[in-house]
């Protein structure tokens, strides 16, 4: 039962604020696009953004309107017959370089073709000067495919930048912030005004400095209020720990062992012939049995998981013995419960490699340490546990992640077992690795310590990152309707980016700026309060808090008000280099919590994992681009 | 400053050619980045980078087999294991330092993945 093309893409209309727009919107500016040139066409694909705009529009759709063939630029492919050859790529170096390439070559065959070259978002000064300077501006149309956010779920939009946060933090590279930014301030067209934002972190205050702007570009009317109340910015940079901690949550832990890759997972499926073959399944909300256990931590989700196993054998027994004779509604029910078969099968595929992990004693020492290390600081023993994981031929990614983990909250290693780690990381994964810890220290996560402090202890006593799990769940009772805490979610370790979250929630409603003074950079943002704040100057960079526009009192008054009489408020939680599926779970979690009056739209540069968050600081590989992009198409 | 990683692929350059790109390569990256104190870490592992492509290089002509390129230190050690060329792996560990007990896991490891349990008796 693979995933047919519509179950990809969620109903969206569920979420905060409905995204089933935006996405229509994006379809139906490309449908544009491909309506635009007459004839056959043949689209060919960044293979970075091929998968993701298959939460977009599904291949038939293209088909349907002409799209003959598809292929994944950089590939070798031979002249394909459309008339018409369009390119989908995001607007980069390498990008323009690849398609003025290609175009040149496919001009000396014989057939006469089109090209139209999209860029996304715009098309760039840069961009069009290498198509100009390779010759082949003559040859081909530009034009531009404003794709910006593209919705994962009903409450998770991501722009899919792969690379933001290594582009930011070691290339000196923001346009992804730039294009956060615009995206943050179209959707305002959508949604109205959002009065109030919030942030940490220096890719914050860029971002906001940029969205004011696009505000007054715009020409929004303040008086109006939008939908979405708030917005609130966290840099990645900011907190490093967090992405580097074992996601344990069903979601999170299917991403740490098998990856997601929008919305998609491949999974390793016996067949009863014999040798097993990959199976994709779709995940997302639309799915019942997901939506139940994707929040859930694994030690209450493995028991769910394997109730449903059960049930299903049953189920199917029941259904077997009495499949004939039956009125047309016992058929329906029939093929409901099939339908929820069907499903409890994929989840039971998918959840059987990580129920054979999880006992595992390295992975329970793997959670172990990072436990330790994040309550404790365990220097010395962290760094024992990573020689230990070299001797023994551990994985690269999990070493690094543990090395990393010890850097960041040790306020960076010290020279003696900085160098150790690192040159026996080279022994035994090669001097070639010399570049990507290079790239990490630029990146902040893998260095040397400057300074003997160590802010580490006091930010964690701050932001009680560390709770006992144990008196947060009633113990082995399994009674997760206690667990009032986000620590539940990383069982025992809670979130420092959602921490700040939840510290900017409790602010008060700032006065908003008077009307003469720009407002981005004039008005000084109130001190925060709360329990907290105090740690919120130990994280790096500034932090704020401004309203816009006028009517921000009124608002500030009504929130005063009785809660739940309005409804939850709509926030929007921008990260700025990247989120995990277990703070997305978090958030949500926070959302659900009796006392909360708020929902939260999550936006995102991407979703990230501790692997795949170290695997950007690579040297990329083009084959593995290729591979990967192959098995989306 | 990038370390060459152009030829991590090859595997069959002989031992001149070697001589003149890779490893001069290699230590013109070392001098660069001894040049600022900061560094001295990555002048010193790009030292060591050339020294191994040299050992490798010798490993390659003394067993004949041209499969020690583009290996790391570890798993040279482990291709001389395999090979059962113990004199090999012993010039590479002392060369680079390796301490007794990661020698030691990188061996039984290696042996043991291998099935050589007379290997292991010996050991």
């Amino acid at each position: 039962m693979t995933a047919k093309p519509q179950a990809r893409v969620p109903p969206l209309v569920a979420g905060p604020v409905p995204l089933r727009d935006i996405r229509d919107w994006a379809r139906s500016r490309l449908v544009d696009i491909v309506d635009s040139m007459v004839g056959a066409k043949a689209i060919i694909f960044d293979p970075e953004i091929a998968g993701t705009l298959g939460l977009i529009i599904p291949g038939a759709v293209l088909a349907e309107h002409g799209v003959e063939q598809m292929f994944i630029l950089g590939e070798n492919i031979d002249e394909p017959k459309a008339r018409n050859i369009m390119y989908l790529a995001r607007a980069n170096i390498l990008n323009a370089q690849r398609i003025a390439t290609q175009i040149k070559a496919y001009t000396r065959l014989r057939h006469p073709h089109e090209y139209f070259v999209s860029f996304i978002p715009r098309c760039t000064c840069l961009c069009e000067k290498i198509i100009e300077e390779e010759g082949v501006k003559g040859d081909a149309t530009l034009i531009e495919y404003p794709l910006e956010f593209v919705p994962f779920d009903d409450d998770v939009i991501s722009l899919e930048l792969e690379h933001s946060f290594r582009e930011t933090s070691v290339e000196g590279d923001t346009t992804s912030l730039y294009i956060m930014a615009r995206a943050l301030a179209h959707l305002q067209s959508s949604f109205g005004p959002i009065p109030r934002v919030t942030g940490k972190g220096a890719a914050a205050e860029a971002v906001k400095n940029i969205f004011m702007k696009a505000r007054i570009e715009m020409g929004l009317k303040d008086t109006e209020e939008g939908k979405i109340k708030r917005l609130i910015l966290i840099d990645r940079a900011v907190d490093l720990i967090t992405p580097l901690v074992t996601q344990v949550t069903y979601e999170g832990i299917v991403d740490e062992m098998l990856g997601i890759k929008n919305n998609v997972v491949t999974v390793e499926v016996a067949t009863r012939a014999g040798p097993s073959e990959p199976k994709k399944y779709v995940l997302n909300s639309a799915d019942s049995l997901h939506a139940e256990m994707r929040d859930v931590p694994w030690p209450h989700a493995a028991p769910r998981i394997r109730e449903w196993a059960q049930k299903m054998k049953s189920d199917w027994r029941e259904l077997n013995e009495d499949a004939s004779s039956k009125t047309v509604s016992e058929i329906r029910d029939f093929t409901n419960r099939l339908m929820q078969l069907n499903l409890a099968e994929m989840h039971s595929n998918i959840s059987d490699p990580v129920m054979k992990v999880v006992p595992t004693s390295k992975f329970q020492s793997r959670l172990q340490i990072e436990r330790q290390v994040i309550e404790y600081g365990s220097l010395e023993e962290g760094c024992r546990h990573v020689e230990d994981l070299l001797f023994r031929g551990g994985d690269m990614m999990q070493i690094l992640r543990l090395m990393c983990l010890l850097s960041v909250t040790n306020n960076g290693l010290p020279k003696k077992s900085c160098d150790n780690l690192r040159r026996a990381f080279l022994l035994t994964f090669g001097y070639e690795n010399l570049v990507l810890l290079n790239h990490l220290e630029s990146a902040g996560m893998l260095t040397l310590r400057a300074e003997n402090r160590n802010p580490f202890p006091s930010i964690r006593k701050a932001f009680s990152l560390a709770i006992d799990i144990d008196a947060e769940t009633g113990g082995d009772t399994g009674a997760s309707a206690v667990a009032k805490d986000i620590g539940y979610i990383y069982w025992g370790y809670a979130p420092l980016s959602v921490r700040i979250v939840e510290l900017a929630l409790k602010q008060p409603r700032p006065k908003p700026a008077s009307k003469e003074t720009d407002s981005s950079q004039s008005t000084p943002s109130a001190p925060w309060r709360g329990r907290g704040a105090d740690g919120l100057s130990l994280l790096p960079g500034p932090h704020f808090d401004v309203a816009l526009g006028e009517h921000s009192q009124h608002g500030g008054e009504r929130s005063k008000g009785p809660i739940g009489r309005e409804g939850p408020e709509v926030v929007m939680v921008a990260f700025l280099g990247g989120v995990t599926f277990s703070e997305i779970s978090a958030l949500r979690f926070l959302s659900r919590l009796p006392n909360s009056n708020v929902k939260f739209l999550i936006a995102t540069t991407r979703i990230l994992n501790g692997n795949s968050l170290l695997q950007t600081f690579q040297e990329q590989k083009v084959d593995d681009l290729m591979k990967r992009a192959r098995g989306m198409l | 400053l990038k370390i060459p990683t152009d030829t991590a692929g090859e595997e069959t350059v002989s031992l001149s050619n070697l001589r003149d790109r890779v490893v001069s390569q290699l230590r013109d990256c070392a001098a660069q980045y001894a040049k600022s104190r900061k560094h001295e870490f990555q002048s010193k592992s790009a030292e060591e980078f050339a020294n191994l492509r040299k050992e490798q290089a010798k490993l390659q002509l003394s067993t004949g087999r041209n499969m020690f390129l583009s290996l790391s230190v570890i798993d040279t050690i482990r291709q001389c294991i395999r090979l059962g060329y113990n004199k090999g792996a012993a010039d590479i560990r002392r060369q680079f330092g390796i301490s007794d007990k990661h020698f030691y896991w990188v061996k039984v490891r290696t042996l043991a993945e291998r099935g050589q349990w007379e290997g292991l008796e010996v050991f």
